[in-house]
């Protein structure tokens, strides 16, 4: 159902298989997979930033890549503008790539080292056969790097990666995915390894392009802080599932989900007023190839019920367009509601 | 107990010298933490390491004390220094991935650390409090037997505090502990991290790029710049009434639940290459209320009031709004 | 155009860096000038050596004296001379062996590493095949069946040694397929030749370069063993042929040391000099690869 919707995810599953060695392989033992991405489901309309959020090993990068068909999906569908991009081939991506588009983490590894920057931002237009001649080709990769804030363009173009900055060099990054004119962007944590000051700044400049060419970003981060001044919707990863969905300052400020507010009461702020206790949870991060039964939170959970330990929980709606999946909270919610 | 004077470190790279930490000042008590802050590059790692006198190779200790107890280590002979590394000061990396020896397990590492300076050890004994301190941070003794592949991050962090606090320190410098964990880990070993504090009323340094963090964990704050400390004072101090631009700006910048939702891009431009500084205030060419002074001579750190609130800036009585 | 005149000039200007960076380690510097030593040699050997070095100008077995500074072999050939002109054949085959192994190898590396899977481990299986075939073995069996001409043995050597290049080429090419900047491109929309034309082979270029040079010392012995044991060329002038004489005239036994050293000598010099060269290059190219912003 498009009801103008950029992107529409539905039941979307992605495995990795773990590798067998030849012994399994001989004694025919059962093929394992490690669910990267189980079972996620959302849709971004126009305009709208996206954030998805998780601590590492969750599979936000993963749904990223599946959802830009860098990675083949193993189940369900991506509906892209109204078409279903699910089982297309990489060539027919190739027509549609120029609008969906990637910016990457790692502003030393993002970019080919031994190529000037020049070619790399003109790369795109050179695969795809979108300029006839050196001139017109110059003049977009010059508009392009000015509207990535590197001016003057012109100090840019022949240098080579090493010799910029980190912030300089996202920028280019940034560069090589707008030169397409792109309509949808995938952000995964593109300042995750830039300093305070230099991140501000890019992302202000990702507001600015958003404002200026109404884009639409699905957001990948580990860092709260930065989801909640940047983006519209918020979603919370844990190990392949969306465990909470909603407009990000009611999933900040009102968390429903036990793994939410544990998050949210840890990350360090620099409000000194404090307000809710921190939620230190036990245990680690845990690893997607040993998936718990029943709720996939609740060997770490604090308020878990004998129900956790053997069924899934659904997405729920607790208040308008914000969604938890959480068979205590739907109880006491239920119970709030019977009053 | 801790007071550095003046502290100059330079590396000698092949494009010249570059002065990575420069007239340093700072003093800590007993049983305080101070959280040493600033971008990359701006020294921290480098203040941290001159405390140990463990430079790599091109970094030497050009000028200045460091006094700890009365006993300046800069003077000290390599093998006097061997003495006090660890037992006095420990310190817990950022690489937790690569502060073990991969073939050898846990609780043998740490009883190893403790026999090099307790010769007249017996090894069990060694052993013994090996497992003491592994389960006083929070890891089961019984994995005293792993090897550090066996155990994930959070864990090989925390078997680096128990390494540091094997000889009970005085001082622990904590350099980047947390940046490549996740929230939550971070959650604990800092929670760990209060609790050793108490326990053993130890004094702490923790250098971190992540404000936020130092500011949940420590009692004072100094953060650098291009080599200098410029603005010292403690954690409320410092983020309720802030004094140097760069800290304004700093504070800006950095998105937080109690802010509005809106990022100011407050600070442009990049930090200055330290083979070829500014003449004067290192932050003079990015500063919007720079002066005429700030290019001559850099400025000292000056006290603002009587609780230790110290800033080096001319303008640092500016009531203006700087940052827009 | 403007621009491809500013780009040559970029290229200049960054093979200058690379020179400048070569020339701050000494090694590099000695191995260059011993390789300039022996290419002048190799050109102007006809100048340099006194006699004509196929002819009979002596009595045979003539020890070392003024009018034959090494003497003269079994035939009344003076020593000196052959070895002078015995550079040209090491260079011609050495280098041309190297480049038959080096252009198969990274070949098969380059598709076996980017083409991964199935078709990549048949690859790999049949590069070990010829890892795992004793080289000097199959040399001497090919030799003795295509006969004894310069250029079967220069196909014979690059054939038989290029499984070492695959393999690093290869390991290389899975590495690089990794990064992120090779996802970008694919992300982009560029077909795999492209890839593997701009952003692979680029990227494995100095890994190349270095392994290349450093392939050249080991044809130019395995030439010269060819040549000792009678299967090269009976009408080239090589240093293992005289070498090859000389063992059979008992150089060894009568010491008569003008006769093998300034030969065997002149192979270790040769190749040391491309091994040192070789070292270098691989320290100027690739620590800039690695480099992350200061």
């Amino acid at each position: 159902m498009n009801n103008g919707a950029v992107l529409e995810v539905r039941h979307l599953k992605k495995y990795f298989v773990k590798s067998a060695g030849i012994l399994s392989t001989l004694l025919r033992e059962q093929r394992k997979y490690v669910a990267a991405v189980e079972d996620v489901s959302f849709s971004i309309s126009r305009g709208k930033i996206f954030c998805v959020a998780g601590e590492s090993g969750c599979g936000k990068t993963t749904l990223g890549k599946t959802i830009l068909k860098l990675l083949q999906p193993d189940d369900g569908q991506i509906i892209f503008q109204g078409q279903d991009i699910t089982r297309l081939k990489r060539d027919s991506m190739r027509m549609l790539r120029p609008k969906m588009q990637m910016i990457f983490q790692d502003p030393y590894e993002s970019i080919d080292p031994r190529a000037r920057i020049y070619d790399s931002v003109a790369e795109p237009l050179m695969v795809n056969h979108l300029v006839k001649d050196e001139k017109e080709k110059h003049n977009k990769v010059v508009q392009t790097l000015e509207l990535a804030g590197l001016t003057p363009a012109e100090n840019y173009l022949y240098k080579y990666p090493h010799n910029l900055s980190g912030g300089e060099r996202q920028r280019v990054g940034i560069a090589t995915a707008l030169i397409l004119d792109p309509e949808f962007i995938v952000a995964d944590e593109p300042t995750s390894m830039l300093d305070v000051s230099v991140q501000a700044n890019l992302l202000n400049l990702l507001q600015k392009l958003r404002r200026e060419k109404n884009l639409t970003y699905l957001f990948i981060t580990h860092d709260l802080s930065v989801a909640y001044a940047f983006s519209d919707c918020l979603a919370i990863m844990y190990l392949g599932k969306f465990v909470e969905v909603g407009p990000t300052a009611e999933v900040v400020m009102s968390p429903i989900h036990p793994y939410t507010k544990a998050l949210i009461s840890v990350v360090p702020g620099i409000n000194l007023a404090k307000n809710k206790k921190p939620i230190v949870l036990p245990g680690e991060t845990p690893n997607p190839e040993n998936v718990p039964p029943g709720c996939r939170f609740h060997p770490r959970c604090y308020c878990k019920e004998e129900r956790c330990t053997m069924e899934e929980p659904v997405m729920v709606e607790f208040t308008p367009q914000h969604y938890a999946a959480c068979f205590v909270q739907e109880k006491m919610k239920l119970k709030k509601n019977g009053k | 107990m801790l007071d550095i004077k003046d502290l100059q470190v330079e590396y000698t790279v092949p494009g010249g010298v570059a002065r990575a930490v420069n007239k340093a000042n700072l003093n800590l008590t007993e049983g305080e933490s101070l959280g040493l802050a600033g971008e990359s590059g701006c020294g921290k790692t480098t203040l941290g390491n001159a405390i140990l006198r463990i430079l790599p190779e091109g970094g030497q200790i050009s000028g200045g004390e460091i006094n700890l107890d009365g006993i300046d280590l800069v003077e000290l002979s390599e093998e006097k220094m061997r003495r006090i590394r660890w037992k006095e000061i420990s310190m817990v990396f950022q690489g937790a991935m690569n502060s073990f020896d991969p073939t050898m397990n846990i609780e043998n590492q740490i009883a190893e650390a403790i026999l090099i300076h307790q010769r007249d050890t017996s090894k069990e004994t060694a052993l013994e409090r090996a497992r003491e301190l592994l389960r006083l941070c929070g890891i089961n003794p019984l994995l005293g037997k792993s090897y550090p592949h066996e155990l994930s991050g959070g864990m090989k962090q925390r078997g680096c505090i128990a390494m540091a606090l094997a000889l009970q320190p005085k001082l622990l410098i904590a350099d980047e502990i947390t940046t490549a964990l996740d929230v939550m880990t971070q959650a604990q070993i800092f929670t760990l991290l209060r609790d050793m504090k108490r326990k053993f009323n130890l004094s702490m340094i923790i250098i971190s790029h992540d404000l936020a963090v130092l500011a949940k964990n420590c009692d004072r704050l100094a953060i650098m710049y291009a080599g200098h400390i410029v603005e010292i004072g403690t954690i409320q101090d410092i983020f309720d009434h802030p004094r140097h631009p760069y800290v304004k700006g700093l504070l800006f910048c950095i998105p937080n639940f109690a802010g509005g939702r809106k990022i100011i891009a407050a600070i442009k431009g990049a930090p200055p290459s330290l083979l070829a500084p500014p003449p004067g205030c290192p932050f003079h060419p990015r500063c919007p209320i720079s002066i005429s002074e700030c290019k001559t001579a850099a400025p000292q750190l000056l006290s603002v009031n009587t609780n230790n609130h110290s800033v080096a800036c001319y303008r640092k009585d500016y009531k203006g709004v700087i940052w827009k | 155009m403007e621009s491809s005149r500013r780009r040559i000039r970029l290229q200049i200007h960054d093979l200058l860096n690379l020179w400048r960076v070569f020339r701050a380690n000494p090694m590099g510097l000695i191995g260059l000038a011993m390789l300039a030593f022996f290419v002048a040699i190799a050109i102007f050997c006809p100048v340099f050596s006194p006699y004509d070095p196929r002819d009979t100008v002596g009595e045979f077995l003539a020890p070392a004296s003024p009018a034959h500074i090494l003497g003269t072999d079994q035939l009344g050939r003076d020593i000196l001379s052959r070895v002078l002109y015995g550079t040209r054949i090491s260079l011609l085959v050495g280098i041309t062996a190297a480049a038959i192994s080096v252009f198969i190898g990274t070949s098969i590396g380059l598709v076996s590493g980017y083409f991964g899977k199935a078709f990549g481990e048949v690859l790999m299986r049949f590069t070990d095949m010829f890892l795992v075939m004793p080289q000097l073995a199959l040399m001497i069996i090919l030799a003795a069946l295509l006969g004894r001409s310069l250029f079967i043995i220069m196909v014979v050597v690059g054939v038989t040694s290029w499984p070492w290049m695959a393999r690093i080429i290869r390991s290389e090419v899975l590495s690089l397929k990794q990064r992120p900047f090779v996802e970008r491109a694919i992300s982009i929309g560029c077909s795999d030749f492209y890839l593997i034309r701009k952003h692979i082979l680029p990227n494995v270029m100095p890994l190349i370069t270095a392994n290349a040079i450093l392939t050249i010392p080991w044809a130019i012995v395995s030439e010269s063993t060819l040549s000792f044991i009678g299967l090269g060329d009976p009408t080239a002038i090589s240093w293992g042929s005289i070498l090859s004489g000389a063992f059979s005239n008992s150089a060894i036994i009568l010491g008569l040391w003008y006769w093998f050293i300034p030969a065997g000598l002149a192979i270790v010099l040769l190749s040391m000099s491309f091994a040192l060269i070789g070292h270098v290059m691989d320290e100027v190219l690739n620590p800039r690869l690695r480099k992350r912003g200061v």
